[in-house]
């Protein structure tokens, strides 16, 4: 009997099928790796595994039952729990008592010392420890992630899923952490880890299930496989390069970021002493695992983080700490990764959202008064020059398509002919030819001496756009290769972490 | 045109449960609202009680919608109003020896700076400390109407009138706002009218308008474009609280002409049902003024002749606010959306 | 000067009065740090406590006795919580909106029905005084304490109940996950919206009976508009007190030492304004507020609507 058996589980969110006919067993005490790239749809499967959503068809057996889950509780009591990427705990609350919160059966007044008593001898057995009483808004990241792990643990889990656990900590944690994965292998627990990193997945996983745009591609034994034939999988195709690449001749240096470090909103450095330096008529792909640091970097030089040391030299001129509008006015454009929440203005117009930027300038405005002639002119010539289907430019952006408001963050941003463009994910969540459009307006940009800095977790556009690729890893960037298909495999081991010198 | 639908679908169910209440003190529904609406507008003096007390909310509604639009929610209009009275009673009291219509203005001009920077205290609490605008409003509130008990009671105290209550002087006569073409709708309508038409064309035609509205829609965006964010927070607040201010000028110089500890009478809580009901916008605001305004001034007088209570109007004005919130309600569209595909599946 | 103090805080009158005056505002802050403890911030609380005041005394004069007028104030509580939590936490609406319409719409049914069900009722049935055996003998202290009503005593029992219920059972530990980090508390299968929904009747419950204080026990009838921002105060009480149900009472007792102690100061000196001494507990409020901020101390997910993805 199969511990765990999924039979043809699809998912569907509107007219996209996040998971499309998966089946996979899993037999008890087995280590299973899910890979895939970002958006394959790992996270969508194992939170129809854990009960925190309901597949739309297919059906789930566990231990030769059907189950259908309600809740995490239901699914918790069976002996499945999951350790989410974004923890799922309360900062104000101690770590005992986020523990409890994971107990399914406790009375009306939890007896926190007994529960304290198991929990010790749960830490123990595993090889585990957190300070109990501290709240867990004091702990590191590392620390967040045990205290979930002992939670998932506590109901006497059989099947543990651990969702990117390794994203987040240092070497020594995860040291830690597979460490503890074992000891839960021996004692018979079964565990699903989802990861991007081809290494660890190698070291514990018994076997790995390949994950990519929503189907299942394979489950191999881990002794059956390298490195080589999972990246291969994984990514899944020769890359498919249907642009020919625009020639520019490559000017003088533009952009050069030294020992530059950020920390995030949590005040963990996330960029460490990173340099990179970009010149005129150059495109840089910045490749790596989502997590890494992109972000931070993205918005330090978007000028809305301040760095915690290093510089920012744009033609020479330090803008390490030049504001957002002075970073425009210098020529620099920036497309933010999250469309709705950072690069537009949702709730306004296509109209308004255009002139986002150029509002402050004339014609569009003289003495802080608006002229809304020459804005919808120019909103106009916009929509007609970007091609940005909209019916009526007072029509709220949010109306918009994924494409189409992409086009409105890129027309607003292109219009001024930058020297630097900065743009991150530019194509997440689009069709093809949604694609295809912006990557020629990256092209053009290009074709007109001017530097771009591509930012993005996917492979396929990193390589159709780029002259060199750089690969960020744990805020730094690891090693660069030329952008060209054959590099792929190359590329895929820094994104895991692999250096280079250590290829052999 | 929903957003229309919704307001109205409101009112009409509004005034429907109001009717039950009516029922319940034993008068006919229809007749009530008939006298309701006499009530308003019946006569000359009743439509002059009615159109200036829409002035006043009018500017009340106005600044706390264009806090709404900044993401704000200021609910200190009763104190902002009444420190802009007090303003424009220094002005109108202690000035002496100027043109009448520059003095008028100067009144304005007290009533918008007092009010104002009551309002930015707390934009300033909000921007640079994030503090809460509601509570600090609030307690703003009764700091104001302790200061001016304080004053009224001291140094600003009418001891000429035999009146017990402490209250200021009178303003001089030739400062009160002229009636309106033999009516006795006096001018401050068509202040309060120009007002709204000038704080329309500065959210829709200014930098610092279109500013000000990007914050409150998405502060990480707009500060992405280079907005400065906090300085529309603490902006909105001070215009906010300068429009409750020149409210509490309309109503001094237009109505009530002696400052009092309870001169502002909610005023700052009925503002926020008008720019609720108006969803905001200045040229809105105008029409939810005038309903709210025809709405409890009609009551008022439905009660002296019925036995229907003017409470009657705090009902329907609380009742509209709930249904609208349901009526907009992001949350019961998707459910009602989502049940309506499953029938239509079925179906299929 | 000395005078003044023998008529204040030397004087057990004094303490008598200021623990009257800050009963309703206590109460209802308790009911607050349910509700706002679960990530809901309940402006509607002031509506709440003049709701709890006119049906107290609706209920105590229709059943001849204090009893019904609780039991009934706490009914209407609980309907106040039901409507704002209708819009609030099952439709995810605007809480601040909402709880200023439960305000106004308190304040319209209140004085409505007042004219209709206690129309010509000058007095209803009150509690009385109860002191408690041996405490209330204590000099001095026992007898500020001990020699009170019920209204007294039952905040006394409360803080003690909302302290214990926070910090050690079930519900607290749900109540204060939902209000610090819903989405954890949806992955770990507890409901969101139960917790929620609990939180606020609490709240409607505690804010309604510290309203009927004031027909029940202070005063002996109800006259419209009498909770008189109690509820508002109760909110930034609420703040001041850290969210701590001691501190937040604590806070209140303050509110209501400055209010006695401007009506003794008037005595006193009928000569210097009192006003001037009525704005200082606001004042005071902002400025500690000032102080408290940056220390995160609010409930994380205050005043953010919940939905499920």
């Amino acid at each position: 009997m199969k511990l765990l058996e999924l039979k043809d589980i699809s998912k569907q969110y509107g007219t996209m099928y996040a998971n499309d006919k998966i089946s996979l067993q899993m037999e008890k005490g087995e280590i299973r790796a899910l890979l895939g790239e970002n958006g394959a749809g790992k996270t969508t499967l194992v939170k129809m595994i854990c009960g925190l959503s309901k597949p739309t068809e297919g059906e789930i057996f566990w231990k030769g039952k059907k189950v259908d889950f309600h809740n995490p509780s239901e699914a918790r009591k069976c002996g499945i729990s999951m350790v989410h990427q974004h923890f799922m705990l309360a900062d104000e609350l101690t770590v005992l008592e986020n523990i409890t919160l994971g107990i399914s059966h406790i009375g009306a007044v939890p007896d926190y010392r007994k529960i304290k008593e198991k929990v010790t001898r749960l830490m123990d057995s595993v090889g585990l420890s957190v300070p109990l009483n501290l709240k867990v808004g004091d702990l590191s990241i590392g620390f967040k992630q045990r205290a979930e792990i002992v939670r998932a643990l506590y109901n006497g889990t059989e099947l543990l899923i651990l969702d990117e656990p390794t994203a987040v900590l240092t070497p020594q944690e995860i040291k830690n952490l597979l460490e503890v994965l074992r000891t839960l292998k021996e004692q018979g627990c079964s565990i699903i880890l989802i990861s991007h990193k081809l290494n660890e997945i190698m070291e514990i996983c018994d076997s790995v299930s390949i994950l990519r745009d929503g189907r299942l591609i394979q489950t191999l034994a881990i002794s059956s496989t390298d490195t080589n034939e999972l990246a291969r999988l994984m990514v899944g195709r020769e890359v498919n390069m249907k642009l020919e690449k625009a020639v520019a001749e490559k000017g003088k240096r533009l952009l050069k970021i030294e020992n530059l470090t950020v920390k995030d909103d949590f005040g963990t450095r996330k960029v460490k002493k990173l340099n990179l330096e970009i010149a005129e008529g150059e495109i840089v792909g910045v490749a790596g695992v989502e997590g890494n640091g992109q972000k931070e970097l993205a918005d330090c030089l978007f000028g809305v983080r301040k760095p915690e040391e290093g510089h920012v030299y744009f033609e020479e001129e330090d803008i390490t700490f030049y504001s957002a509008r002075q970073r425009r006015n210098i020529g620099i454009g920036r497309v933010p990764e999250d469309r709705q929440k950072t690069g537009l203005i949702m709730g306004f117009s296509v109209n308004e959202n255009l002139n986002s930027e150029s509002y402050m300038q004339r014609p569009y405005s003289k003495g802080g008064m608006l002229n809304p002639g020459k804005m919808m002119e120019f909103s106009h010539e916009m929509i007609k020059r970007f091609g940005i289907k909209v019916m009526d430019a007072r029509e709220a952006v949010d109306a918009l398509s994924g494409g189409n408001q992409q086009k409105v963050i890129l027309a607003r941003e292109l219009c001024f002919s930058p020297k630097l463009l900065i743009i991150v994910n530019p194509t997440r969540g689009m069709d093809v030819g949604a694609s295809e459009y912006i990557y020629q307006k990256i092209f053009e940009l290009k074709k007109q001496g001017s530097a771009v800095l591509l930012i993005s977790t996917e492979l396929d556009e990193i390589l159709t756009l780029s002259d060199r690729v750089e690969v960020i890893f744990d805020g730094n960037m690891i090693g660069s290769t030329e952008a060209t298909g054959d590099q792929i495999w190359e590329i895929g081991r820094l994104m895991a972490g692999i250096k280079p010198e250590a290829k052999e | 045109m929903i957003a229309i639908f919704i307001i109205v679908a409101a009112i009409l169910t509004a005034l429907l449960l109001g009717s039950v209440f009516i029922a319940i003190s034993g008068e006919n529904p229809i007749k009530i609202y008939i006298q309701l609406v006499k009530g308003a507008y019946g006569s000359n003096v009743l439509r002059g009680i009615t159109i200036s007390k829409m002035a006043t909310l009018l500017l009340v509604g106005l600044g706390v919608g264009i806090a709404f639009k900044c993401n704000l929610v200021n609910i200190g209009g009763d104190g902002q109003l009444l420190m802009g009275a007090l303003g424009s009673a220094l002005a109108a009291l202690y000035l002496d020896n100027i043109p009448t219509m520059l003095h008028i203005l100067l009144c304005f001009l007290m009533g918008f700076l007092f009010g104002a920077v009551w309002g930015m205290i707390a934009g300033l609490l909000k921007a640079y400390k994030g503090m809460s605008e509601m509570i600090t409003t609030i307690m703003l509130n009764y700091i104001a109407t302790w200061f001016v008990s304080f004053l009224v009671n001291g140094v600003l105290k009418d001891t000429e009138s035999n009146y017990p209550y402490p209250w200021t002087p009178e303003v001089p006569d030739r400062l009160k706002l002229a009636s309106l073409f033999g009516t006795r709708v006096n001018i401050g309508i068509l202040i309060a009218l120009a007002i709204a038409v000038a704080i329309f064309w500065y959210l829709r035609y200014t930098a610092s308008g279109y500013e000000l509205r990007a914050s409150g829609k998405n502060a990480e965006a707009a500060s992405f474009v280079g907005i400065n964010v906090n300085r529309s927070v603490v902006k909105a607040m001070a215009l906010s609280g300068g429009l409750a201010g020149m409210a509490g000028t309309v109503e001094l110089l237009g109505s009530q002409f002696r400052v009092s500890d309870t001169f502002a009478n909610g005023y700052g809580f009925d503002g926020v049902a008008v720019a609720f009901l108006a969803n905001s916008n200045p040229i809105g605001t105008i029409f939810s003024s005038f309903f709210f305004s025809s709405l409890q001034c009609g009551a008022e007088n439905v009660a002296r002749i019925t036995n229907v209570s003017s409470s009657v109007s705090g009902i329907i004005q609380g009742l509209i606010i709930l249904l609208i919130l349901i009526g907009t309600s992001k949350k019961l569209n998707r459910v009602m959306k989502g049940v309506l595909e499953r029938r239509k599946k079925q179906h299929e | 000067m000395s005078e003044l103090l023998a008529q204040s805080i030397l004087s057990v009158a004094f303490w008598h009065s200021a623990i009257r005056l800050s009963v309703t505002t206590g109460t209802a802050a308790l009911g607050e740090v349910y509700a706002e403890k679960s990530g809901t911030v309940n402006i509607g609380l002031e509506g709440m406590v003049l709701t709890g005041a006119f049906f107290g005394a609706v209920g105590s004069y229709y059943t001849n006795s204090p009893w019904g007028g609780l039991l009934l104030a706490a009914v209407s509580g609980i309907v106040m919580a039901l409507i704002h939590s209708l819009v609030t936490v099952f439709l995810s609406a605007n809480q601040v909106v909402a709880g200023t319409a439960i305000n106004i719409l308190a304040a319209g049914i209140t004085t409505f029905l007042n004219g209709i069900l206690l129309k010509h009722v000058s007095n209803i049935p009150t509690f009385s005084n109860f002191a408690i055996p041996g405490l209330s003998r204590i000099p001095f202290v026992g007898e500020i304490f001990f020699d009170q009503n019920i209204f007294v005593y039952l905040l006394y029992v409360m803080i003690f109940v909302t302290w214990f219920l926070m910090k050690k059972t079930r519900l607290g530990l749900y109540l204060r996950t939902v209000g610090e980090n819903p989405k954890a508390a949806d992955s770990q299968g507890i409901s969101v919206i139960r917790t929620k929904l609990t939180g606020m009747m609490i709240c409607g419950v505690l804010a309604a009976i510290g309203g009927s204080f004031m027909p029940l026990f202070q005063l002996g009838l109800f006259s419209q508009n009498m909770s008189g921002g109690r509820g508002f105060i109760a909110l930034a009480v609420v703040i001041v007190g850290g969210w701590k149900p001691s501190l937040s009472v604590l806070t209140a007792l303050l509110f209501g030492m400055v209010e006695a102690f401007t009506y003794t100061f008037q005595t006193c000196y009928p000569e210097v304004p009192y006003q001037m001494v009525m704005m200082l507990p606001y004042i005071i409020t902002i400025v500690v507020y000032v102080f408290m901020t940056g220390k995160a101390k609010a409930p994380a997910a205050l005043a953010i609507p919940y939905e499920k993805e």
